[in-house]
């Protein structure tokens, strides 16, 4: 009865896939409508910019592992966790990259809500068990972390999918953190939307905002207050005083403008979800 | 229906910076934001069944009762920190029965009592007391006048708008949605019971027990001729008199239905008993009933099949999330063409809100609890986050005075609802959190980090499964 039942909702699979792929491109806006008739741009001298700016911040990353480290092996409980939430600054910003230029490091290096390695598996025993023995999850983050540089410096970075990215993480930050958020047991995930948005504005700033001006001032001004709204709000001292609400409309707002945007510079609107 | 586990921590959340200092930042991590009573909606996979007068009688829900349903599920009618943590009235009146589970640290005595008039929620209601109440259940709420457990307010649009505004510190709400949340009240009905006929007797299908309930139900009481549990309890008026009286529980309350009462557990006006026995025990003692053995249990046996109610409880799945968003997603048929910016932002927010939510029923790939059906599950996903993101296209467009574009992105979710939705959705939901399984690997990898983070355990279990004790008949699956 099972094995029958799993086998009809398979045999309908192929055809939902083939309708929702058309459907899903009817929802994510206009189309790209515009990619005919609009000279694409050259990102590629605005790419390789913001290339530095992810290495340094993969570098970053590693850099406060490794202090985590050494903290772990000389006992230090408070340095160990200073170096923690050090070391997510830059693997937040970073997500415009990792999560679809890397999605399988990504998951090993950021698996929620458990997972054998990865950095909460690592905060789990360090803030929340108040514990250090966690040697062998920092060795394996250690190697995620050197692989996903190297991916860093290696990936051919397209602008379609850092704009994909940008705009999945501009929706992540309109998620609900009425539980606490991600980084929950070590008290950070005001730090982690915080470090995503600089993430975002990096990426944005360094690679489309010049384009994106120079073809329609109105929505990167657009674009620009928003991120900035953002940042105002993520002032916050605390994640309790945040008006999530107004989080999500803002971040809503973002991706709006970004998937109107894409057209403009020769992009397709961006997807939401790497599949 | 804002998930009560995101209820649960969100409560907490603002009770530690409400009321107390507000950490410094960047926080050290010994902070804990996952206290006491975080249930983590671990065994929320059924929710009450709801069932609407308007449809039971072959019609359709109005504009009216679905507005109102929406804005019955909407944080934004209420105000401070109700609204901030994301509850709304369908937080505690889950499709419009109760909420046996919820407890509010500092302002529950157990799970399914809450006190109303407490500091949290609107500081100016405080009476310096604790006096939790039973949420009870709004089922049958039109005939069941006057409201409040202590029956003060005679009309129930007076009540409402006493919860919004006093209770939870809401905004005035406008008269048109006042009346939209009683139009939505007014059409919750009891769950059909096939034990009674109209006039609240036992139909012919009785058991010998419950026939010898029936009657000394209508006995009189040793010490009182005149008196009898039907005396306040009258069947043929949904077993109420729509009065008050002191029945030895602390003041005068007033006389609750016992129609559907098998899924209203706790019982009495501060929710003391868990059981029918418990309160039968109470009448017992305080009016000296001397029951024997017998009649106890016939009692019992009667008040059980009073109780009753046809499908208590709905499965959760994608079939009943996706219908209650289409039921929300119908008052812009007459919203949009009415320019009504106010009602088509209260709907993009409660919908979006919805959408998102029910994206979290389908894990992503990073997390390891579920490995299986990546690709269906960010197929889900992926049209979920694109219909927030068209629900926010329309919000924009209206309030830019853009009727015709808000139209025809409505016009796109209404195609996406009949086919793509359902579709992507059903593919996904056996790696979803709505299957069992993937949902107890899903919360027990959380409880694990919680286990060993050492933060508090939830609420007692014993209290958190009330249809365990009664006799409610098992939910259908879904499929």
């Amino acid at each position: 009865m099972r094995g029958h039942r799993l086998h009809a909702i398979r045999s309908i699979h192929v055809l939902s896939v083939l309708s929702a792929a058309v459907l899903c491109t009817a929802v994510a806006g206009p189309g790209p409508v515009a990619a005919d008739t609009t000279p694409t741009a050259s990102f590629d001298a605005a790419v390789e910019r913001y290339r530095t700016q992810l290495v340094a911040d993969v570098d970053g990353s590693i850099a406060s592992v490794e202090k985590l480290r050494d903290s772990v092996a000389g006992g230090d409980l408070a340095l160990a966790k200073q170096a923690w939430i050090e070391a997510r600054v830059g693997w937040e910003r970073a997500e415009v990259f990792t999560s679809g230029f890397a999605p399988e490091l990504d998951r090993d290096i950021d698996a929620w809500p458990n997972g054998p390695t990865g950095f909460h598996a690592i905060e789990v025993t360090l803030f929340g068990a108040g514990r250090a023995d966690v040697s062998p999850q920092i060795e394996a983050l250690l190697r995620d972390l050197t692989a996903m540089a190297a991916k860093a410096r290696q990936t051919r970075l397209t602008p379609q999918g850092l704009l994909d990215g940008l705009s999945r993480l501009a929706y992540e930050v309109g998620e609900s953190k009425l539980d606490g958020g991600e980084s929950r047991v070590s008290g950070t995930s005001l730090n982690d939307i915080r470090h995503n948005v600089e993430g975002i504005e990096q990426a944005y700033t360094t690679i489309f905002a010049g384009v994106i001006e120079s073809r329609d001032p109105k929505l990167d001004g657009t674009v620009h207050g928003r991120i900035d709204e953002l940042k105002r709000m993520l002032v916050a001292s605390d994640l309790r005083q945040i008006d999530q609400d107004r989080l999500r409309v803002v971040s809503e707002e973002l991706v709006m403008t970004l998937q109107a945007a894409a057209p403009e510079i020769g992009l397709t609107p961006p997807t939401l979800e790497l599949q | 229906m804002v998930r009560r586990a995101m209820f649960a921590v969100a409560i907490n959340l603002v009770l530690a910076s409400g009321i107390g200092p507000v950490a410094a930042f960047p926080l050290s991590g010994d902070q804990s934001v996952l206290p006491a009573g975080t249930e983590l909606n671990e065994d929320a996979m059924y929710r009450p069944t709801e069932v609407f007068h308007s449809e039971a009688s072959g019609g359709f829900k109005s504009y009216q009762v679905d507005l109102g349903d929406l804005a019955f599920n909407s944080p934004t009618l209420l105000g401070g920190p109700a609204r901030r943590t994301g509850m709304s009235c369908g937080t505690c009146h889950v499709n419009g029965a109760g909420n046996a589970r919820l407890y509010v640290p500092g302002m529950s005595t157990r799970p399914g009592n809450f006190d109303t008039t407490g500091p949290l929620f609107n500081p100016k209601a405080h009476n310096g007391v604790l006096d939790p109440v039973r949420i009870p259940s709004l089922r049958g709420a039109r005939y069941l006048a006057p409201y409040g457990h202590d029956g003060r307010i005679a009309s129930l649009r007076e009540f409402v708008r006493n919860v919004i505004v006093n209770e939870f510190a809401g905004d005035e709400p406008s008269p048109a949605v006042l009346d939209a949340v009683v139009a939505y009240i007014e059409d919750i009905d009891f769950l059909r019971n096939t034990s009674l006929d109209a006039r609240g007797r036992l139909t012919s299908q009785s058991s010998e027990a419950e026939r010898r309930g029936e009657a000394i139900f209508a006995r009189p009481f040793p010490h009182d001729p005149n008196m009898s549990c039907a005396t306040c309890h009258v069947p043929s008026e949904g077993f109420v008199d729509h009065k008050q009286h002191n029945v030895g529980s602390g003041g005068l309350f007033k006389t609750p239905t016992l129609l559907n009462a098998d899924f209203n557990a706790p019982y009495f006006h501060d929710g003391r008993f868990d059981r029918l026995d418990q309160v039968v025990g109470h009448f017992e003692r305080t009016y000296e009933l001397a029951l024997t053995p017998q009649d106890r249990s016939d009692l019992i046996a009667y008040l059980v099949a009073v109780g009753d109610g046809l499908v208590p409880l709905d499965r959760e799945g994608v079939t009943a999330r996706l219908k209650e968003i289409n039921d929300f997603a119908t008052v812009l048929d007459t919203a949009i063409p009415a320019h009504d910016v106010a009602v088509i932002d209260l709907a993009v927010d409660t919908i979006g809100r919805e959408l998102r939510d029910l994206t979290e029923q389908f894990p992503d790939r990073r997390d390891p609890t579920v490995s299986d059906g990546l690709h269906e599950r960010l197929a889900a996903r992926a049209i979920l986050k694109d219909t927030v993101i068209l629900f926010r296209r329309i919000g924009t467009a209206a309030a830019a005075g853009r009727f015709d574009d808000a139209a025809a992105e409505f016009a796109r979710y209404r195609k996406l609802s009949v086919v793509a939705l359902p579709q992507l959705l059903s593919n996904a939901q056996q790696w979803s959190l709505f299957n069992p399984m993937v949902h107890r690997a899903h919360y027990a990898a959380l409880w694990q980090n919680l286990r060993q983070a050492g933060k508090p355990a939830p609420v007692p279990t014993a209290l958190a499964v009330p249809i365990a004790e009664t006799t409610a008949k098992p939910a259908p699956a879904e499929r």
